[in-house]
This record gives C-alpha cells, sequence and structure tokens, in this order.
C-alpha cells in the first residue's frame, strides 16, 4: 500500500536522513549507481579469474587460487547473474531511471518518494544475499546464469545447497526491487509532468525507461512463479520441473525465456535512452525521427514477447515452432534497425564534438550493431543449430550487453556527472579511459566469434583437454590478456569519479548547452529540483535553431 | 547546496489519480505471477489425465463455502468504499472491521482444509498436482493475511479521518485476491476430467 | 504535490448487494455445470462461469468499467500475456511432438 505522501519535506534532513534513508529521487539514485559500479568490480573479478583458468588452465590464478572444476561453474553462474541484475539493472534504471525521469518531465520528485526508498533497500538486501552466497558452505550457485532444472533442482546434482536457495532468494528481491521501482516510474512519467510536458514532448530517455518497465513488468510474472517452483523443488523436494516426478524441465525454459528476451530490451532500451539524449547535445542536431523513435520502441516492446523460444532452439523444443520463432526475431531487427538508423542518421551534416560522453555514445552504436548483426545468425533456427551454445553465442551477447549496459552506462555517467554533483570529470582522463576501454574490449571478444565458429563449447573448464581445441588456446590467452587490460582500463576511470566530486572543474547549470529540462535545475539539484516555476513549450530537441541567439532553445523556452 | 524548492503551478497528467495509477500497475503484475502459476498448472492438468483421481480428494464443500465467505468479504469492502463516499467514517471502519473477521473466517477454513489434508497423509510432495494444490492455496492464502493486516492499517487511520483514498486502494488489492480465488476454486475443486 | 483526496472525485456506486447476489447464484451454477459429463463441455462451461464471475467483480467492485482506457490497457495486456504463455507452451509441455 503506497500512500501519496509529500515528496518535498521542508525541513533540511540529517546524515542519516539525507544519504541514508534518503526519500530524494537523486540519492536514491545515486545510491543504485554506486551500488552497481561496485557489483561491477566483483563481476569483473569474477570474469578475470575464470578467463585466467580459460588460458592458463590449473594454474593458480594471482589474487584468487586454485580454481578447480566446481568453482569454475560458480564463477561464470555469478558473472552472468551479477552482470545482468545487480550491475545494468540497478545502473541503468535504478540509477538514470530514478534520477532522470523527474528531472527530465519538470517533476520535483518521483510519485511514490517512500516506495522509491524501499525499492532500494530491498536493493541492497538482495546484494547482500547475493554476496553472502560466496562464503556459505558448498559455495555459490552453479547451475548457470540460466539456472535450468533439473541441474538446479536438486541440490546433489551441482554438490551446491545453500548457493543456490540464496541465488534464488536474492533473484526475487531483486525483481520486487524493479517491480517497485517501475510502479514508481509509469506513474511518474504519466502523473507529475510539468505543464507543456505532453507525451510527444518527452524526452526518448523517458520512452525508454517506460517501455522498459513496462517490458519488465509483464514478463517476469510467470519466472517469478517459476522460481518459487524451482525453489520448493530444491529445499521440500517437489517435483515442478524435475522429471522423474512428472514435471517438465522444458517449461522452467520457457518461463525463464519468455522473461528473459524482454529482458534483454529492459537493459537495451535504457542503454539507448542514454543515446537519445548524448547525440543530439554533442552533434548538435534535433534527433532524426522522434516519432519513428518511439513507435518503433513500442512495437519492439510488444514484439519482444513473441521471440523468446529462439534462445531454446536446441533444448527439444516443438520444431514446428522453430520456424516461427526465427521469423519473429529477425523482424525484430526491423524496428531496432529504424532507432539504430535514426540514432545515425542525427550525425549526418552535425558538427560533432568528441566529448568523452560522446565517444562512449558513438562506440555504443557501432558495438551493438556488431552484436546486433551477429544476433542475426543465432536467430535462424538453422544457423543456431551449430552456433548454440559455443563461444560465438557468448561474443555476440556481450557484443549487445556490453555496449547497452557498460558502454551506454559510461556515456551517461561522462554526461549527467556535472549535475549529478556539480563538477566536471577530467576529458582527458576520461578519452583514456575510452580508448583503453574500447581497445581492450573488442580484443578480448573478437577471437571468441572465431573459437565458437570452430565449434568451442561456451561451458568447457579446461580447453587444453580437447585436441581439436589446441589450435585455438593462443586466442583463449589474448582474451584473456585483454580482460586484464580491460579490467585495469577502468583505474582512470575510478581516479576520475572519485577526485571529480571533489576536485573537478565546478560547473555550471548547463555545461553542455543541452535543451532538455535537467539543465534548467540548478548543479546539483536541490531538493524539489527546480527553483523556478516549469513550463514547457516546445520538443526535447531544439539545436541548431535558426531563429534563436545560441543556436538551441531549451525545452522551457518562450515559444 | 540547498536550493528552495518552488510549488510546481499545474500539471500534465492521466485522469487517474496517481494512488490509483500505481495500484493498478501493482495489481497487473500480481497477476501475471498468479497467472503464470496458473498457466503451468492448466497446461500440466492438460498433459496428466490421471490428476483427476487425486483431485477427487479435495474437499469440494469447503472450497464452496470459501468462495461464499470471500464473495462476501468483496461486498463488505466495497460498501466500506462508498460510506468513506458518503462521508460516513465510522460505518466505513466498521464495514473494514468485518471484512476482518470474514476474511479471517477463510483462514480459519481453509487451515481445517490443510489439517484435513495432512492427516489423511497428503503432502506436496504426494504428488505433482498435490504440489501444486498446496503451492497455489498457500501462496492465495499468504495474499489473503497480507490483505488483512493493509486492510487493518487502513482501518485504524480512517476511524481517525485519515488517509481515506487508501480505502479505495486496499479494497481494489482485496477484489484481486476473490478474482484469484474465483479462478481457483474451478481449477483446484471443481474441474474434474 | 497533488494529493487526491476522496472527495475531489465522484465515483460511481452500483447496486453491490445485488451484484453480490448474482455472484453467489453464478457460484451455484458453476457447482451444478461442473457435474456435466463431457469433459470438454464441462471445462468450458465451468471456467465460463468462473469468467463471468471475475468480470463482474473487476466490472463492478473494482470499478473497472469506468476507468480510463489505459487502466484497461494494462489489465487487458496483463492477461494477453498469461494467454500467450498458456498457449505458445502447449505444444512443448502438452502434446508433446513426436508422442
Amino acid at each position: 500500500m503506497t500512500s501519496p505522501d509529500l515528496a518535498v519535506e521542508h525541513k533540511e534532513p540529517g546524515f542519516i536522513g539525507k544519504y541514508l534513508f534518503s526519500l530524494d529521487h537523486k540519492m536514491i539514485a545515486k545510491q543504485y549507481l554506486l551500488t552497481g559500479l561496485v557489483m561491477a568490480v566483483v563481476g569483473g573479478y569474477l570474469a578475470y579469474v575464470f578467463r585466467s583458468q580459460l588460458a592458463w588452465p590449473n594454474q593458480p590464478v594471482w589474487g584468487y587460487g586454485s580454481v578447480g572444476p566446481d568453482k569454475y561453474n560458480s564463477l561464470v553462474t555469478l558473472h552472468g547473474t551479477i552482470m545482468v541484475f545487480w550491475v545494468a539493472m540497478p545502473v541503468l534504471l535504478g540509477g538514470f531511471g530514478n534520477f532522470l525521469i523527474p528531472l527530465l518531465i519538470g517533476a520535483d520528485d518521483m510519485a511514490f518518494p517512500r516506495l522509491n526508498m524501499m525499492s532500494y533497500w530491498v536493493f541492497l538486501l538482495s546484494t547482500v544475499v547475493l554476496v553472502a552466497s560466496f562464503f556459505v558452505p558448498g559455495g555459490a550457485a552453479a547451475g548457470g546464469w540460466t539456472f535450468y532444472p533439473p541441474l538446479s533442482g536438486d541440490p546433489s546434482y551441482t554438490g551446491v545447497t545453500w548457493g543456490g536457495h540464496l541465488w534464488l532468494l536474492a533473484v526475487a528481491l531483486e525483481f520486487v526491487s524493479v517491480l517497485m521501482g517501475g510502479v514508481n516510474f509509469l506513474t511518474t512519467a504519466l502523473n507529475m509532468r510539468a505543464k507543456g510536458m505532453t507525451l510527444l514532448r518527452m524526452p526518448l530517455m523517458v520512452w525508454m525507461q517506460l517501455c522498459a518497465s513496462v517490458l519488465f513488468m509483464l514478463s517476469v510474472g510467470p519466472l517469478v512463479a517459476g522460481a518459487v517452483m524451482l525453489l520448493l523443488d530444491r529445499t521440500v523436494g517437489t517435483g515442478f520441473f524435475m522429471p522423474k516426478a512428472g514435471g517438465d524441465p522444458l517449461l522452467y525454459q520457457h518461463l525463464f525465456w519468455f522473461f528473459g528476451h524482454p529482458e534483454v530490451y529492459v537493459i537495451l532500451l535504457p542503454g539507448l535512452g542514454v543515446l537519445t539524449e548524448v547525440i543530439p547535445a554533442f552533434a548538435r542536431k534535433t534527433i532524426f525521427g522522434y516519432k519513428a523513435i518511439v513507435y518503433s520502441t513500442l512495437a519492439a516492446g510488444a514484439l519482444s514477447f513473441i521471440v523468446w523460444a529462439h534462445h531454446q532452439f536446441i533444448s527439444g523444443i516443438d520444431p514446428r515452432l522453430a520456424m516461427p520463432f526465427s521469423l519473429t526475431t529477425i523482424i525484430i531487427s526491423v524496428p531496432f534497425s529504424i532507432v539504430i538508423f535514426s540514432l545515425i542518421a542525427t550525425f549526418w551534416g552535425a558538427s560533432i564534438e568528441y566529448s568523452s560522453a560522446m565517444l562512449f555514445a558513438i562506440s555504443m552504436l557501432a558495438e551493438f550493431l556488431v552484436g546486433g548483426v551477429t544476433g542475426i545468425f543465432n536467430g535462424s533456427a538453422a544457423a543456431d543449430i551449430y552456433l548454440h551454445d559455443t563461444y560465438f553465442v557468448v561474443a555476440h551477447f556481450h557484443y549487445t550487453l556490453f555496449p547497452a549496459a557498460i558502454l551506454a552506462m559510461f556515456a551517461g555517467i561522462y554526461y549527467w556527472f556535472p549535475k549529478m554533483f556539480g563538477r566536471k570529470m577530467s576529458e582527458t582522463l576520461g578519452k583514456l579511459h575510452f580508448w583503453t576501454t574500447i581497445v581492450s574490449f573488442n580484443v578480448i571478444f573478437l577471437p571468441l566469434f572465431a573459437i565458437g565458429t570452430h565449434g568451442h563449447h561456451r561451458r568447457i573448464y579446461d580447453p587444453t583437454q580437447f585436441d581439436w581445441l589446441k589450435p585455438f588456446q593462443h586466442l583463449h590467452v589474448v582474451a584473456t590478456i585483454a580482460t586484464i587490460v580491460l579490467l585495469l582500463a577502468q583505474i582512470p576511470f575510478i581516479v576520475n569519479f572519485f577526485r571529480s566530486m571533489f576536485a573537478g572543474e565546478v560547473a555550471d547549470r548547463n555545461p553542455w548547452k543541452a535543451t532538455t529540462l535537467e539543465w534548467t535545475a540548478p548543479s546539483p539539484p536541490g531538493h524539489g529540483n527546480f527553483d523556478r516555476p516549469i513550463t514547457v513549450y516546445r520538443g526535447p530537441y531544439e539545436y541548431s535553431v535558426p531563429e534563436a541567439t545560441d543556436d538551441w532553445l531549451p525545452q522551457d523556452a518562450p515559444a | 547546496m540547498s536550493v528552495a524548492a518552488v510549488a510546481i503551478p499545474e500539471r500534465e497528467k492521466t485522469s487517474l489519480p496517481s494512488g490509483r495509477l500505481g495500484m493498478w500497475w501493482f495489481l497487473a503484475g500480481e497477476l501475471v505471477i498468479f497467472g503464470g502459476l496458473i498457466a503451468c498448472y492448466v497446461l500440466y492438468r492438460l498433459k496428466h489425465a490421471d490428476w483427476a483421481e487425486h483431485a477427487a480428494h479435495v474437499l469440494w464443500q469447503a472450497g464452496a463455502v470459501n468462495t461464499i465467505v470471500l464473495l462476501t468479504s468483496s461486498l463488505t469492502i466495497v460498501l466500506a468504499f462508498r460510506s468513506v463516499d458518503e462521508g460516513n467514517y465510522k460505518k466505513a471502519a466498521n464495514q473494514m472491521a468485518l471484512t476482518i473477521a470474514i476474511g479471517f473466517l477463510f483462514v480459519v477454513i481453509k487451515t481445517f482444509e490443510y489439517t484435513h489434508e495432512i492427516q489423511a497423509g497428503i503432502t506436496p510432495k504426494t504428488n505433482l498436482f498435490w504440489s501444486f494444490y498446496f503451492l497455489m492455496t498457500g501462496l492465495h492464502a499468504l495474499h489473503v493475511v497480507a490483505g488483512l493486516v493493509a486492510i487493518a492499517v487502513v482501518m485504524i487511520g480512517v476511524r481517525k479521518g485519515q488517509n481515506l483514498q487508501r480505502v479505495e486502494y486496499v479494497g481494489l488489492y482485496w477484489h484481486l485476491v476473490d478474482v484469484i480465488w474465483i479462478f481457483l476454486f474451478p481449477l483446484l475443486y471443481i474441474a474434474s476430467g | 504535490m497533488v494529493t487526491p483526496h476522496v472527495s475531489e472525485e465522484k465515483h460511481h456506486h452500483p447496486n453491490y448487494v445485488a451484484i453480490w447476489a448474482v455472484l453467489l447464484a453464478l457460484l451455484l451454477a458453476g457447482i451444478v455445470v461442473g457435474n456435466v459429463q463431457s469433459p470438454v463441455l464441462g471445462a468450458a462451461l465451468v471456467f465460463g462461469v468462473a469468467g463471468v464471475k471475475a468480470y463482474i467483480v473487476a466490472a463492478n467492485y473494482m470499478h473497472l468499467k469506468y476507468e480510463p482506457l489505459f487502466v484497461k490497457l494494462i489489465v487487458g495486456s496483463a492477461l494477453a500475456c498469461i494467454v500467450l504463455v498458456l498457449i505458445g507452451l502447449i505444444p512443448d509441455v502438452v502434446y508433446v511432438y513426436g508422442d
């Protein structure tokens, strides 16, 4: 039960009220952002450990020790889980969504500030439960990030008892937290808009967040039910997904991917949303095809509910289903192509400023195209039967999720950092961060396409045990060295982030001369966000306007 | 750095108050969770024709009485909402207290059923039908209990004339619990095929 | 901040007691049609009655029939998702190809 309490508390909160139990959407956003960044370090560390095992099998890993086959499965399971549910979602939805939705629509806060605070605390609880699962007897969950039964349905199959229970519990709590956030996102975007902020004047980031919340809510239900059933299979000994009791493991796969595919867009859409704000601001052009992007996003969202079985082409699904799901999968690339081409068309004839934020935005587009194009191979059943569960798939989804979650996240952080903390980040360190990140990322995953097409299965613990994989071992070494470089490349970012928070160049309200409403508020905005009444008179991307004295018009500039 | 917040003069919004919009959104989320569970049950039920003999052992009379109980509690909570609109807060609070009593009766009957089944040696591990039976009714019963707590909290406010809009919201939630039972009853107790 | 007060809005109140009586009658009807011997027809009737009951509760007690289109869309898309899962999984879970 949520009460529509007053968002603006007119007394200055104390330390605990300001930093811990804050009701302010901006502070909650920063809490999400920092938690997500910390979890990104954990997830990156796990990747370093298991990639070291792949490159130099059975050698003790510096900073971890000997991996061993049992721990290897835990490492990859938790790497996937953390990166999707504890990095991408808290940063893109919890962080950017919370920070930006009220600011972009000219609201003083979220519709339900108390629910917003609770959603963060449930999220933090889920984080604690997940991290705790590393330290329980038997270690963390080892059933793969998709947690398919029957492997996950009986603790004796993986030898992990408590780790698996805690994994399910943590994921369930995380879902609850995102659902609570979604209630806020939807209600705020629909009911809290400033005067004149019609739906088709909302910045695209708001549309993307809104669409992501809708997709999440509609798709996650069956999986929540499935997770409860799986937890009962593990703990009580029921057989919902266990063939020996008449259960069907394939049902869980369907429930997982009915959620899992929309979930890809839950992450991708806010990532694209970052681009729709950053690119017009640094290209100094209005976005190409605003309405086309809105409608394509909605169409892609609807289509995302009928593509899920393309993750299961080799799971023993009905062969008569393979063709329709191949078809819908290839159709869904049409609306996304419209969005991507609109973003590319925005560059046409633009005077581009290659700031750190813009570099990350451009690289997100470029890398995501690689992910999208390789997705066509996976989407057609005939090719997927060969490529499924190989490193080709691993490389493919890293080329979609790394740009969507990580590159877009960096673009967003460099872009909105002045609004969040009132100071700019260093451009020099930013560019160092960008080039090292982008080069090492490609050096990791391009070789993985190659070894995947040679049939290297993705869940092999020690590739040197197989003669036909030996010729590709050097590519594993290359990828692992690049992984270490990629992790080291984040040091300039971390230094830049924390140093700029206290010693960066002080930013004024609108350091990028951008048009959307958040730049009308002070940097950083105080409680209640805006220090003057906001009325919106125009669309969100009025750059290079001939009649304007300064080439651009903010959304609240009177007509 | 603190900037005095300004009042925002007017908003663009839907014709729906934020509380009700958020509530419907929450209910839709609940609907997909229960709907997913029900879908799984229906799929398995269609596959396993032999579940009929297990289903023959449920106490359909208890289920039928509980349906009447829950439908009646839906009536009393919606009457409380009307009383709030009529400005009669005391009557509304009494109708909510009645709802809590009737809802509690539901839980008592459900407990009686569980006791009966467990004494007959039936547990969630007996068969997949019973796994679903205990999971679906158990999850529903948890929602009933949560609803009772929520109604009690709102009722305390209503007695003081506070947060009256919450009567409608908690009522919406209670009706959803009712609607879910409307489907659980035939699924688990009636359809023998 | 806008705090919605009950008094701001005019609510519709249909005859709740009469609706309750209809619901009880439908419950009885549901139990009676449950005894139909044909499994297909019996199930169709039982769930048809349940659907009507749920609709009556949603439309009247939950005031769905007075809500704007947007709310109906939220509920409708949630229902559509459930139906999609149900129908989409029949070939894989119920009538398995080749069995």
